[in-house]
């Protein structure tokens, strides 16, 4: 009997809170349609997977084919190393790749001449807009082991020239650090607009107090920007099995195949003698069921231990 | 409430679209002298197909119009169109597999052809009854022809891979040009050590291409002088050929392709293959350094591929006698195309269609298709047919020149019968190449097509040999470049290509060859 | 900054000068690359290990660019398809993460969860291609405007941002004066997140502008192409892959490729020219965000 007194006094306030916060609900409405409309209605296809898609048939009506596209992937000979393949190449892009962003956007923050401040940010953000076969052309001849710049460096220091992107144990290398090349300014973007947000007199405070540079970035900007910083990191541990598809094709060759097969360029070459439709949506589903994973223990962790996380 | 909402804009929105009907044309072709074809786009080449003097030509010679569809990238956006309402009534000059071919066809997507042209495409029925091969290579595994062709009959044209050796530089060094592996091997050396490009500085390379090609140009030339090359360029491409007693066999497995790698391994070792023949050099680079005259020899179909500044320092060589004498030229099956045109089953009169390609199988028809009309794109000059000036002096060349005006000079699948080289040459005021050691007995007494294949073969074999090309791929490299040694390394190698189904590919490839023959 | 600095932080100052320097040369370098090649004969663009300044000086390139009417179409285009993209995305994105980024928002964890989900699992392209069928949008501009309306990730940054740096004292005071959610929304917490709005318009309008994929997939008709297809023409076709793949062989193509290789830099140079435009005006934003900072401290 009280309690459900108690309910129903529950279940109004619920009502209550619910009216008081009708704005946010409408808010929410335009994007949730288009959530729905252009994320959820399609979401059907993932039995695509499950399935020998024809478009003959189309999606429903193409006959089952069970998880026989997950075994052929799973007993494909490379299996084990297409899996470690992209598992070196994506974990070491974050390590490298969340880091240095922030490392960077700290230097720039601290930069007193705003036209100087201006123009390396400018400079920093344009590689992002070069496209991915030029970035590899640039790549290949710069570091050539017969005329490339990089090299010629290396031969100046009496060291003996390189072949960097002809090796399967430098490729990772390779590929990483172009890819930083390209995004770490872009990437600073993010921290910038944070670090735009802490109120000046914070710093004012801190010089008056003593503080030193150093310390004033360790005591004030770092934590201010610390939730992002936590944000950027879990949502990058989501893409811990997704490697960028046309920049290593474009970068691979017989002699860095051992380094440089992952999932997404084995997936494409299997795929293209007869449309596999449905195989290359079982590895797709596959990797992403993995990239989810991580992304949901990581956040668990995150819970855990400090107050920010995505849920 | 949100759902509601969907459920509103979706009917609003189809309402939008019955307004418009836009792009595929299908309904527009409800007439039946109108039809709709789906082809790759060429607009960033020369004008639109609709615009095209040659399609606007043969408009009113065939009194069919058609309602041209032309997309880029059509490979990624193939499985798209097929989930279309309505598909075009044909595709052009989209390249299918036989694979694709055959499971579109047995699920009614693409209609058989075979009883369509007998009926109504006389020029192309004549072809294929003439040549056994032509027809044999375009049969499905289930006896239906699905698609009609590309054809080339002429291996001298781009049918061939073929050695280009800097004439220049063996006249230089008072070198003959190379007749033998032998030869060759002490040409390039010659190349990288004698400067033959006089200059004083040791610049030259010997065989140089950009990187990644070594295997499926030099290499695969080599296999028909090292006897594994008999069965054609596509043979080859797919790890097999051939043998004595018309069986077929793989080409990676045996003791001949050891050989080659041994050979390959020499010449990288003396430099006469660029050290940078397995990663480092892209196209830009290459021709840059052609132009600078520092290439000694290369592969391709023909010489423009390196440049039109460089390219007259060239002769060809067309075989290679092995170390036993064995000469196959790389050459591929006329069927140089398989899936030119692929009726489809919403085609509203597939036999109109057929009628309208047929002219380009026969010989006036060929003639339109690259050469246009005398008077309008070509001169006749002393009995040759001649371009036009305009296309002689277009600024990017005359190839591209022609593709103003004609459609069947780039891009190859056109569904039609290929001109010969001296023909095309003419009408572009060039001298026609004679290559005297391609002949009868030095081309592969098998050129094979495209082996038809069940689905279940073709699902089969297709990861097979995405393993065993990244396996050999690598592999080739180790050994090429030494840091494997081939005579110790080699039943390794076997066992491994074994685990990834070798074997199992071999017997598919010579059931394949079994049905092929019989059919 | 009006305080005297001590001799560590003249250091670290001059110090964090020069490294930022040493940096943005190493970033600047390719990019002159690309500009000198440009302007370059393409066959002496390696004739040396660095190349400083143009070799063998030509506006060729350039000419070709400017003759070519499809890449001024294609400007035109994408330039339609980023400002009302941009505009859309910004718009849905700001909706979607001002709720999701109130404590006291109920559903606040499952919502989050229903549009994190989207991130990894999709119908992939078919079912899509089925959906903006359905809506009638396929080979229409709306297709490059409408869908994907909300990243998730930079909805979960902007969400991030809110949460940061809206002061709660603010949004309870103007509840008691009797605001509405949307009227706070608009009043109080767009002024305060100039930053961030600015940022979400460089990623979104990045996106859009350098975006392709959709526009291969759903537009069919050449005026509609945006730049980056056209770009796509270019420089990639026949690069994916080796050529083994292509099963003929042209012998006209060594004219397509000298007529791909006379352009190719230039083009790249010429796509990325709005940007460099674009930075500059939303990087004021970053400076106002700080003002309203303290003042609102």
């Amino acid at each position: 009997m009280e309690s459900s007194v108690h309910k129903k006094h529950l279940l109004k306030s619920k009502r209550k809170s619910f009216l008081k916060q009708k704005w946010l609900y409408i808010m929410m409405l335009l994007p949730l349609t288009s959530l729905i409309i252009w994320n959820y209605i399609p979401m059907y296809g993932i039995i695509i997977a499950f399935k020998d898609y024809s478009p003959a048939f189309g999606i429903l009506s193409s006959p089952w084919a069970g998880f026989s596209h997950f075994e052929r992937f799973f007993n494909a000979f490379y299996f084990w190393d297409v899996i470690i393949n992209t598992l070196r190449i994506s974990i070491y892009s974050l390590l490298v790749g969340v880091p240095l962003p922030i490392i960077l956007a700290l230097m720039y923050n601290e930069l007193r001449n705003k036209k100087y401040k201006s123009i390396v940010q400018t400079i920093s953000y344009i590689p992002n807009f070069i496209s991915v076969v030029i970035i590899v052309g640039m790549v290949t001849f710069f570091t050539s082991p017969v005329d490339g710049v990089i090299n010629s460096v290396i031969e100046y220091f009496g060291g003996t020239p390189i072949d960097f992107i002809g090796n399967s144990k430098l490729f990772p290398h390779v590929f990483v650090w172009s890819g930083i090349w390209q995004a770490v300014g872009w990437g600073t973007l993010i921290y910038t607009a944070a670090m735009s947000g802490i109120p000046q007199d914070q710093y004012e405070a801190a010089y008056l107090e003593g503080a030193s540079r150093m310390q004033c970035i360790r005591n004030i900007t770092i934590p201010a920007i610390m939730p992002t910083i936590m944000i950027c990191t879990i949502l990058a541990t989501g893409s811990v099995m997704s490697v960028g598809f046309e920049k290593v094709l474009l970068m691979q060759n017989d002699a860095n195949l051992a380094t440089s097969e992952v999932l997404s360029t084995y997936m494409y070459k299997s795929g293209i003698v007869n449309a596999e439709y449905s195989f290359s949506a079982a590895v797709g589903l596959f990797n992403n069921l993995i990239n989810f994973i991580v992304l949901y223990v990581v956040n668990k962790f995150a819970q855990k231990f400090s107050e920010t996380s995505l849920w | 409430m949100s759902l509601l909402l969907v459920s509103a804009l979706l009917v609003t929105a189809c309402g939008g679209e019955s307004g418009k009907s836009k792009g595929a044309g299908a309904d527009e072709s409800a007439n039946t002298n109108e039809i709709s074809l789906l082809r790759p786009s060429w607009t960033n080449l020369r004008p639109a197909s609709k615009d095209l003097w040659m399609w606007k030509e043969y408009e009113k010679m065939s009194g069919i119009k058609v309602n041209w569809e032309e997309l880029s990238d059509i490979g990624e956006k193939k499985n798209v169109i097929l989930t279309r309402s309505t598909l075009p009534d044909a595709f052009y000059q989209v390249d299918w597999s036989n694979g694709d071919l055959l499971k579109y066809g047995q699920q009614g997507m693409f209609i058989p052809l075979e009883d369509l042209i007998k009926e109504n495409a006389p020029n192309l029925q004549k072809y294929l009854d003439e040549n056994e091969d032509v027809r044999k290579g375009l049969t499905s595994a289930d006896g239906h022809i699905y698609a009609s062709p590309y054809i080339d009959p002429y291996p001298e044209g781009n049918r061939t891979i073929r050695l280009y050796i800097n004439k220049k530089w063996l006249d230089n060094l008072g070198m003959e040009v190379p007749k033998t592996t032998d030869e060759l091997e002490k040409a390039l050396t010659a190349f990288v050590t004698k400067d033959p490009n006089g200059n004083g500085i040791n610049d030259e390379q010997g065989w140089y291409m950009p990187s990644g090609s070594v295997g499926w140009t030099f290499e695969q030339m080599m296999m028909g002088s090292f006897g594994i090359g008999n069965g054609g360029r596509k043979a080859v491409g797919d790890f097999i050929y051939v043998d004595d007693n018309d069986e077929i066999q793989l080409t990676i497995t045996s003791d001949e392709y050891k050989e080659i790698l041994k050979y390959e391994n020499r010449l990288y070792k003396s430099g006469a293959i660029n050290k940078q023949a397995f990663s480092g050099v892209d196209y830009d680079k290459w021709t840059a350094d052609a132009a600078k005259d520092t290439v000694g020899a290369w592969n391709w179909a023909a010489p423009d591929y390196i440049g039109e500044s460089v390219k007259g320092d060239f002769v060809a060589i067309n075989v290679l006698a092995g170390p036993n004498g064995d000469t196959a030229s790389l050459t591929s099956s006329q069927v140089a195309g398989g899936s030119s045109l692929v009726i489809t089953k919403d085609a509203k009169n597939p036999a109109a269609i057929l009628k309208w390609v047929d002219y380009f199988y026969s010989e006036e028809g060929s003639e339109f298709g690259y050469l246009g009309k005398e008077g309008v794109t070509y001169n006749v000059e002393d009995g040759k047919k001649v371009y036009i000036d305009d296309i002689l002096k277009y600024k990017d060349g005359i190839g591209l020149g022609a593709f103003q005006y004609v459609d069947n000079v780039y891009g190859g699948y056109f569904p039609y019968i290929e001109l010969s080289p001296e023909v095309r040459a003419a009408a572009g005021r060039q001298d026609t190449p004679v290559y005297s050691d391609l002949t009868e007995t030095t081309l592969p007494s098998v050129m094979l097509p495209d082996l038809p294949a069940t689905i279940k073969e073709a699902n089969e074999s297709s990861s097979v040999i995405a393993d065993v090309g990244n396996y050999i791929g690598q592999m080739r490299v180790e050994f090429v470049q030494g840091s494997k040694d081939i005579d110790k390394e080699w039943d390794n190698y076997i066992a491994q290509l074994k685990k990834m189904g070798s074997d199992k590919y071999l017997e598919i490839k010579q059931a394949q060859y079994k049905r092929y023959k019989e059919s | 900054m009006h305080l005297q600095l001590s001799r560590s932080d003249k250091i670290f100052n001059w110090l964090n000068i020069v490294l930022v320097g040493v940096f943005t040369l190493i970033i600047l370098y390719p990019l002159l690359f690309v500009v000198f090649a440009s302007l370059s004969d393409p066959r002496q663009i390696f004739d040396n290990i660095l190349l400083l300044w143009p070799r063998g000086f030509t506006l060729e390139g350039y000419k070709r660019v400017f003759e070519n009417q499809d890449i001024w179409m294609g400007f035109k285009n994408a330039i339609i398809y980023t400002v009302l993209g941009t505009a859309v995305n910004v718009i849905m994105t700001t909706l979607a993460a001002y709720p999701l980024s109130r404590r006291d928002f109920r559903g606040r964890n499952v919502i989050t969860m229903l549009f994190t989900f989207t991130m990894f699992f999709s119908g992939g392209l078919i079912p899509s291609y089925l959906v903006n069928q359905q809506l009638g949008i396929v080979n229409t501009m709306w297709v490059m405007i409408l869908p994907g309306a909300v990243s998730v990730y930079n909805m979960i940054i902007m969400r991030t941002y809110f949460q940061q740096n809206i002061p709660q004292e603010l949004e309870e005071s103007a509840f008691i004066d009797g605001a509405t959610d949307m009227q706070l929304l608009i009043k109080v917490v767009l002024p305060l997140s100039t930053p961030i709005i600015a940022v979400m318009m460089m990623f979104y309008g990045v996106g859009r502008w350098n975006g392709y994929f959709d526009a291969m997939i759903y537009l069919s008709e050449r005026e509609l192409f945006p730049l980056q297809l056209i770009l796509r023409e270019i420089l990639v076709q026949n690069q994916m892959g080796d050529a083994a793949n292509q099963a003929i062989m042209n012998s006209n193509q060594g004219e397509v490729n000298a007529l791909k290789q006379s352009i190719k830099y230039a083009v790249v140079v010429v796509s990325s020219v709005p940007v460099l435009v674009f930075y500059p005006i939303v990087s004021k934003y970053f400076e106002k965000g700080i003002m309203v900072g303290a003042i609102k401290g």
